[in-house]
């Protein structure tokens, strides 16, 4: 009994001394390691220590729902922004009152209440394999249910948020009829079944199992970088990089972001690190090191990413994304993208 | 005085698996709706044909190869009898990223065959492990292990004289394989082979990797694409009502044959030896699973580990000081408790007792991450009513006891099936022996009983401790603030895609599961 009687003791004082200290705390579903090293230059520079608990959104968010009034989460952040709209929805966000966000963030990429912003946005593109596809046979989304491409299209599953927010994106654009016809069509155009992640897709295509590949614009940067895997830098010489729409609405982009928690402790902080986290300095780190693109006006891009091009983004304000996340599942599962 | 204390336990175990369980009622919605329409019976029918062939190919692999290097002697047939245990050390998720690299588009054996015979990718496309039949040979190299060591560690208990009656009577071997042993065998192989059938129910790394649509997956994208936590808990919850009731069946069947206990003859089985042909397909039989669940993915890791040294940081020798640490400890723990509930068991054999007994199993039977839920949905309850009663601010949802705590409850079952398929094979004559001289049930259980278990409760301690060295879904939502294990640094490289990078905590898995391993064979294979 006196064992148990010191241990709590002691991890109670090991509690108290820590919650002394200046701290953040931070759900986050972001998993890059360049984030560590963002987090101790902000720690060095404010003296606030910032924890992180790092796991799937969905499942943070049930935490932070079962948590309530005790949760120790002052930011949420995600990889996607279907998971901060839900968590919005079940009301476990406060607006963001900050200024400077406020004039960093364009309004398309945050919530219309404050409650979630962007931190850096990536493009859902085509790929296409250079010696057997011509760019100027390349123009749509739409396009790719065309048969000319029959046989033609690997991809991630529909379970992947990337993937559904790109479902979304066409409920939102071209209505659930023709978000329907959309899918039956890329479907039908599937070379295989979906599977593998973004980086498989692209090793598929060089490897002649299929000519288009929709995969997420970083993966093409970090392949291209990846000194140790020889495969993956062969394949990702093999494809070409196009944006699709660009003369319509523009490709589709998706967010990594973050909001506050309804019951965050240590508000202030929290808005100094997303602060921080938009600054120049930083957004150039998030530009250079993951090839994402910057949310900030401004910010140089990296080398490899600018050598793509500037590109018309959809417009669409993002929370729609998050409002059609559910429709564009459950259409997926009806026509059978698995 | 048990019955309340059993009480008492049982809820601290029970509490998060039942407040899924309880979600079979939960009304239905439109996210239901649309599950039944058009994924549900794809989900059961893939869970059940995906299960059915790992468990298939490990009860053929796992027994057989058992049976022959116990009862033959044959070219290194010594050797391989401990290197069978080997792929034990392997996460599934993990195999299943080496053989990426050699099998499928762009991989080594794929280009081989496509060089070799001229053949395009496609033509070669059956050899992928991004597919069902990939899934299933990943998971039969990471789970056949424990039908072969519940096999082997019954065949020890066997006597050498049951297999001479048997050759005086006339069988053949194939026959004394499976008329005699097999049936003979079945209670130990039941428990490794429902092991091999939780582990592929509840394993979530390999089904999204492999591309194949099982119960799980199907939870996971109702909970995460349909942001519907009810409807996902509502498959779960349908899971284990199955689960549960093939655990009634199978008892039931077994109880109709009645095993009793051979007798315990001291003359362990003596090898006989094999002619050079016969020795050479037993060494191919037992040789090919070594091959393929170790010493292939081990040449991977290791080449990928040499590629990646900058990555032993300080970060790294924290988490595997952290995993070391708090596998230790809650592997204790989970023996400790799992030794409890086989006294309430032995103290009262009753049907309530067996229910609990199969309800805490379910704890392993379902993705890590959904009994996380459970977990964090029982502790953050406790929390509340902690923090009314003491004005501190320390969580218990937020701490390390969280983690310790979903540890427990997910692999109870891992040990306790063991020490109870153990103590079910103590004859009642030594219980009518030990009421005789007067003992009552604890002393019963503590001088009697215990000694008997020794050796099983050593294995399930290490097998629960290898377990929770793999264990990641769990983990990556019950840690506290900052806490890496060598699990979770593996995750997030491969949540970047970053396979190589990973090797260096997934090798550090791997090692430290080998010296589990290690520790296992010394303990059921050459005593």
């Amino acid at each position: 009994m006196k064992f148990i009687q010191v241990f709590v003791a002691s991890l109670l004082l090991v509690t108290f001394a820590q919650a002394k200290k200046e701290v953040v705390n931070l759900y986050s579903h972001r998993h890059y390691d360049v984030d560590k090293e963002i987090y101790k230059s902000f720690e060095k520079k404010t003296g606030i220590k910032v924890n992180v608990v790092k796991a799937k959104a969905s499942q943070l968010i049930k935490k932070i729902a079962q948590e309530g009034k005790n949760t120790p989460a002052d930011i949420l952040m995600t990889a996607d922004v279907a998971r901060l709209y839900k968590a919005k929805k079940d009301g476990l966000l406060q607006p963001l009152k900050s200024k400077y966000i406020e004039k960093a963030v364009p309004k398309n990429l945050r919530d219309g209440d404050m409650q979630w912003i962007a931190l850096t946005k990536r493009a859902r593109i085509i790929v296409y394999a250079k010696d057997r596809v011509k760019k100027s046979e390349l123009s749509t989304y739409e396009d790719l249910a065309s048969p000319k491409w029959k046989g033609k299209i690997v991809t991630r599953s529909s379970s992947h948020p990337y993937n559904q927010s790109l479902i979304a994106s066409i409920i939102a654009n071209d209505t659930l009829t023709g978000a329907k016809k959309w899918i039956k069509g890329v479907v039908a155009n599937f070379a295989r079944t979906p599977k593998g992640n973004d980086r498989a897709q692209v090793v598929a295509i060089a490897n002649g199992i299929g000519d288009l590949a929709i995969v997420n614009t970083y993966y093409i940067g970090k392949m291209i970088t990846n000194k140790k895997d020889k495969k993956q830098r062969e394949a990702v010489k093999k494809v070409g990089v196009f944006f699709p729409n660009q003369k319509g609405r523009g490709a589709h982009i998706n967010i990594s972001g973050a909001g506050i928690t309804k019951y965050a402790k240590n508000k202030k902080n929290a808005i100094k690190l997303l602060e921080f986290l938009l600054s120049k300095e930083v957004q150039e780190t998030f530009a250079a090191r993951n090839f994402e693109y910057p949310v900030l006006k401004g910010v140089k891009q990296s080398k490899i990413v600018a050598s793509w091009g500037s590109f018309v983004e959809d417009s669409l304000a993002l929370e729609k994304l998050g409002e059609l996340n559910k429709e564009a599942v459950k259409l997926a599962d009806e026509f059978g993208w698995k | 005085m048990i019955r309340l204390n059993q009480t008492i336990l049982s809820v601290l175990f029970l509490a998060p698996i039942i407040s899924i369980l309880l979600y079979i009622f939960a009304p239905t919605s439109d996210a239901w709706e649309h599950i039944v329409t058009y994924k549900l019976w794809t989900y059961l029918l893939n869970t059940f044909v995906f299960v059915f062939f790992v468990a298939s190919f490990s009860l053929i692999f796992g027994t057989l190869s058992a049976y022959l290097t116990t009862t033959y002697r044959f070219f290194f047939s010594k050797t391989l009898e401990l290197a069978l245990v080997l792929p034990l050390a392997f996460p599934a998720y993990i195999l299943a990223y080496m053989y990426s690299g050699i099998f499928g588009a762009g991989a080594s054996f794929n280009l081989f065959l496509q060089e070799t015979f001229s053949l395009s990718y496609t033509q070669t496309s059956f050899f992928d492990i991004l597919s069902f039949q990939g899934g299933v040979f990943v998971s039969f190299c990471a789970f056949y292990p424990y039908v072969y060591l519940s096999t082997k560690a019954a065949l020890k208990q066997e006597s050498s004289s049951l297999l001479e009656t048997a050759r005086i009577q006339g069988m053949g071997e194939f026959s004394i394989f499976f008329k005699l042993i097999l049936p003979l065998l079945r209670p130990s192989i039941v428990i490794g082979l429902s092991f091999v059938i939780m582990e592929s129910i509840s394993d979530f790394g390999v089904a999204d990797y492999c591309g194949i649509e099982t119960m799980v997956i199907g939870i996971f994208r109702t909970w995460e694409g349909m942001q519907d936590l009810m409807a996902a808990a509502k498959l779960s919850a349908l899971l284990m009502v199955i689960i549960l009731a093939v655990f009634y069946i199978e008892n039931w069947q077994r109880g109709k044959r009645g095993f009793a206990s051979s007798a315990k003859n001291l003359r362990p089985i003596t090898p006989k030896k094999l002619p050079p042909i016969k020795s050479f397909f037993a060494f191919l039989f037992c040789f090919f699973p070594v091959l393929v669940g170790f010493l292939v993915p081990m040449f991977f890791l290791i080449k990928w580990f040499f590629m990646s040294l900058e990555l032993i940081d300080e970060e790294y020798f924290t988490a595997f000081i952290n995993t070391a640490k708090i596998s230790l400890i809650s592997s204790l723990l989970i023996v400790f408790f799992a030794i409890i509930f086989a006294y309430f068991l032995h103290a009262k054999n009753d049907a309530i007792s067996k229910l609990g007994i199969h309800l805490s199993k379910l704890g392993y039977a379902v993705a890590g991450a959904v009994i996380a839920m459970g977990i964090i949905v029982v502790l953050t309850n406790i929390d509340k009513l902690q923090l009314y009663f003491f004005d501190t601010n320390f969580l218990i949802s937020a701490s390390i006891i969280a983690l310790i705590y979903g540890y427990c409850v997910r692999f109870l079952a891992v040990g306790l099936s063991n020490i109870e398929g153990s103590m079910a094979k103590i004859p009642p004559s030594y219980d009518d022996a030990a009421k005789v001289m007067g003992y009552g049930k604890l002393a019963t259980f503590m001088r009697v009983k215990l000694p008997i278990l020794k050796a099983t409760i050593g294995i399930s301690l290490i097998i629960v401790l290898i377990e929770i060295l793999k264990e990641l879904p769990l983990t990556l939502i019950l840690r506290p603030f900052n806490f890496q294990s060598l699990a979770t640094m593996t995750y997030e490289f491969n949540f970047q895609e970053m396979l190589i990078e990973s090797s260096v905590s997934a090798i550090s898995i791997v090692f430290l599961a080998l010296i589990s391993v290690i520790i296992l064979i010394q303990t059921t294979i050459r005593k």
